[in-house]
């Protein structure tokens, strides 16, 4: 603990209450001016001293000390004091861990991310100082997404899939933090300053891994229709193969995506179990697991669309050269600046440098390729390269999820009950009662001694 | 340490604590107890008053020795004669006159209780014992010199009434009385006021005119607990202002310094009571947190 914070430091202003009983003090302590009729005994008496009279101003007595502690103690309690936690640390942070297995539903009915945010909420009830400000936290696709108040919105309840690479919680490892996740109690493998609430509990039975379907061993680029790729599931205590085939997800392909690429995202999404479609929503499948889009953008306004323009490029074994469409580069920047990657990157005719002619993000590629005009090299190249950035960037089956993550967060029937971190996101220690105690103490002594015989320094008029 | 302030006004202790004199609802009941103590108890008629009444007092006749009353009484011859005992009973002469001077100056009004109204009292108790016993009284107070004479026990009331209306101003102590003519005739004078010598061993001058051959002169010097040298509370600085003249006196009070304060008051009460003794006269303590009727006792023994 550096320093005192305070939780009211206006409080702090009532120490002027002591300040000023000081100088009252130091003013009463001041000579009192009586009338006497012995003077000439006094001066007598005086005359004779050896010593030089000792002046008493400034003595505090001890019920001037006790009111004075009494005064300082009570100002300091009215500004709440408080040691341990993180100094200044005043917000409190929930982090939602977004990954799919928040998702998964235990034997009670609800799913971790509804567990987890019930314990935060309690935890912040029962540990957090009434008044202390709480933010949650959780990641979207386009970040981070905050809210303030003691409760998680209505709508953060329900599981959120984020693709891409997940959130570190690196970032979020610091006192004053709650993880609510079911990786328990470190997700990264080191030591933590957040707290947490471990909310895996017991093993979620499902699937964990897709079986393809099998192939026709005298024509193994064409799948039997019958044959469709099935989920390897685990039921607690093995694998098993299970019955349902897998959920057929969408490859969807934009309008003006080129022939030649098209004819290449098909054969994938074939091969993949996919159902390809134009539009969102129009496939009987249960989600989309990519969408394609590309080609030359709709022109605007009647104005003649640019003219395409040439592009070079190097993959492992192959040089391609072909042509892109300026206004599609155009936008394949903007997406690069909104978070993109850039997939395949190409030199420009007639531009410096290199631009990305592709670029993806999870469940999502768009391309500014026309076609493909020449290759040097092994052409097989460019759609396994296209196949594999396909793979990269589909969505995996919301259904499916690793055998980790449906056992993550301790033993079966552990439930939620880790508690925080002492060390990082335990309250600190509030002092105002002990202070306000002890000032009622001196207060009271300070009372008693006045009202005791020579306690009092109110000199009386004789 | 002892400087003038009156010039430049900068101490104002404000006025005075205790100026005036008011008598309790129980005071008038309280000298008739004192009245009946000194006077009509039994047995001392004569004794409590012998030291104090003087010259002009008569046997007036006797009665039965009762068990408990003071020998002294004891009509010797009569017991010897008759083998009787018979006391004595007397009657003052007529012209037994009493003088009562009260120091009515500003430092009168000091002490708490006030010096004043502990001096009032022990005048009022003066008055009614006297009257009661047939004696008259003059009372004089030294601001006004205003005064008046009480005869009768009826004018005891009026006597009372005199002694509220004092009020303690200004600088005229008792001394400046010592030669009033209206003490023509007394014969006891009692003095009460908190005037001391000017300084121990100079004689007190000052009283002389009080004393007259035939007269008896007694001084009840008023002396209030702080002027004791009882000051409770801890040590602190005072600044003590005379009341009378203003001369004002810085005083860092502590235990050893009241030791050699009232070490210094007895030396001086002592230089007093020796000047009076010289002059035939006697001194007295009235403490102003005393009551009335025990000093007035031990005064008239």
């Amino acid at each position: 603990m550096s320093g005192l914070p305070f939780d009211r430091p206006l409080g702090l202003v009532g120490l002027l209450l002591p300040i000023l009983f000081l100088v009252l003090c130091r003013r009463r302590g001041r000579p009192s001016v009586r009338y006497a009729a012995n003077l000439g005994i006094w001066a007598a008496v005086l005359r004779d001293r050896v010593a030089p009279p000792e002046r008493h101003r400034l003595r505090m007595t001890w019920a001037q000390g006790c009111a004075f502690g009494g005064l300082v103690l009570a100002a300091l309690a009215l500004a709440g004091p408080r040691s341990g936690g993180a100094a200044g640390q005043r917000t409190w942070t929930v982090v939602l861990d977004p990954r799919a297995s928040m998702g998964l539903v235990d034997r009670d009915g609800e799913t971790r991310l509804e567990r987890g945010i019930a314990a935060a909420e309690s935890w912040i009830d029962e540990r957090l100082p009434e008044g202390d400000p709480v933010a949650w936290v959780r990641f979207t696709p386009e970040g981070e997404e905050r809210s303030e108040g003691s409760r998680a919105p209505e709508s953060w309840r329900s599981p959120r899939r984020v693709h891409g690479p997940l959130p570190s919680f690196r970032a979020w490892d610091r006192a004053g933090v709650l993880w609510v996740s079911d990786l328990s109690p470190d997700p990264e493998g080191r030591g933590t300053s957040a707290a947490w609430v471990a909310v895996g509990a017991e093993a979620v039975p499902g699937p964990v891994a897709v079986i393809p379907a099998p192939r026709d061993p005298d024509s193994p680029l064409e799948a039997p229709e019958e044959s469709l790729p099935r989920y390897l599931e685990w039921d607690g205590v093995r694998w098993v193969e299970g019955e349902t085939p897998v959920t057929r997800g969408t490859l969807v392909l934009g309008e003006r995506l080129p022939d030649s690429l098209r004819f290449i995202a098909e054969a994938w999404a074939e091969d993949r179990g996919l159902g390809v479609t134009a539009a969102p929503g129009s496939s009987d499948a249960a989600f989309v697991a990519l969408v394609i889009e590309g080609g030359s953008p709709a022109p605007k306004g009647g104005v003649n669309p640019p003219d395409p323009v040439t592009f070079q490029a190097r993959l492992s074994g192959l040089r391609l050269e072909g042509r892109v469409d300026p206004r599609g580069l155009e936008a394949l920047r903007g997406l690069r600046s909104s978070g993109f990657d850039a997939l395949l990157e190409a030199r420009i005719e007639s531009s410096p440098g290199a631009s990305p002619v592709i670029v993806g993000t999870p469940g999502r590629i768009a391309t500014a390729v026309l076609g493909i005009e020449a290759f040097e090299g092994d052409s097989a190249e460019w759609p396994v390269f296209l196949g594999t950035q396909f793979d990269r960037y589909r969505l995996p089956d919301p259904e499916l999820l690793p055998l980790a993550d449906r056992s993550r967060a301790g033993p079966p029937g552990q439930g939620q009950g880790v508690p925080p971190d002492p060390e990082g996101a335990v309250p600190p220690r509030r002092w105002m009662a002990e202070l306000a105690t002890l000032a009622a103490l001196l207060l009271l002594a300070a009372a008693v001694l006045e009202g005791s015989p020579g306690g009092s320094t109110t000199p009386g008029r004789p | 340490m002892v400087r003038e302030s009156r010039a430049t006004g900068r101490r104002d202790p404000g006025p005075l604590p205790a100026p005036g004199v008011r008598f309790g609802a129980d005071f008038r009941a309280r000298l008739e107890s004192c009245v009946h103590g000194q006077v009509r108890g039994g047995g001392r008629e004569a004794a409590g008053l012998g030291s104090v009444v003087g010259a002009g007092v008569e046997v007036e006749g006797r009665r039965p020795y009762r068990p408990g009353e003071d020998v002294r009484t004891l009509d010797w011859e009569l017991l010897a004669r008759d083998d009787r005992p018979f006391v004595r009973t007397l009657r003052r002469e007529a012209g037994v006159r009493w003088g009562i001077a009260i120091d009515t100056s500003a430092s009168m009004g000091l002490g708490r209780p006030g010096k004043l109204q502990a001096a009032a009292e022990l005048a009022g108790g003066l008055c009614a014992v006297g009257l009661a016993s047939g004696v008259e009284v003059v009372m004089i107070e030294s601001g006004a010199a205003r005064g008046d004479v009480l005869r009768r026990p009826t004018d005891l009331e009026r006597g009372l009434a005199f002694l509220e209306g004092l009020v303690a101003s200004g600088d005229r102590g008792v001394e400046v009385l010592g030669s009033d003519p209206r003490w023509r005739g007394t014969d006891t004078l009692h003095a009460l006021g908190d005037a001391l010598p000017s300084k121990p061993g100079a004689g007190w001058p000052e009283f002389l005119p009080f004393a007259r051959p035939g007269r008896r002169v007694g001084f009840l010097q008023v002396l209030s607990p702080e002027e004791r040298g009882e000051i409770p509370g801890a040590p602190r600085d005072l600044i003590y202002v005379d009341p009378e003249r203003g001369a004002e006196l810085e005083v860092a009070i502590d235990p050893e310094l009241l030791i050699r304060y009232r070490r210094e008051l007895e030396r001086w009460t002592d230089a007093a009571r020796r000047a009076l003794t010289r002059m035939g006269a006697r001194l007295g303590l009235l403490p102003t947190d005393g009551r009335f009727e025990d000093i007035l006792a031990e005064w008239l023994r």
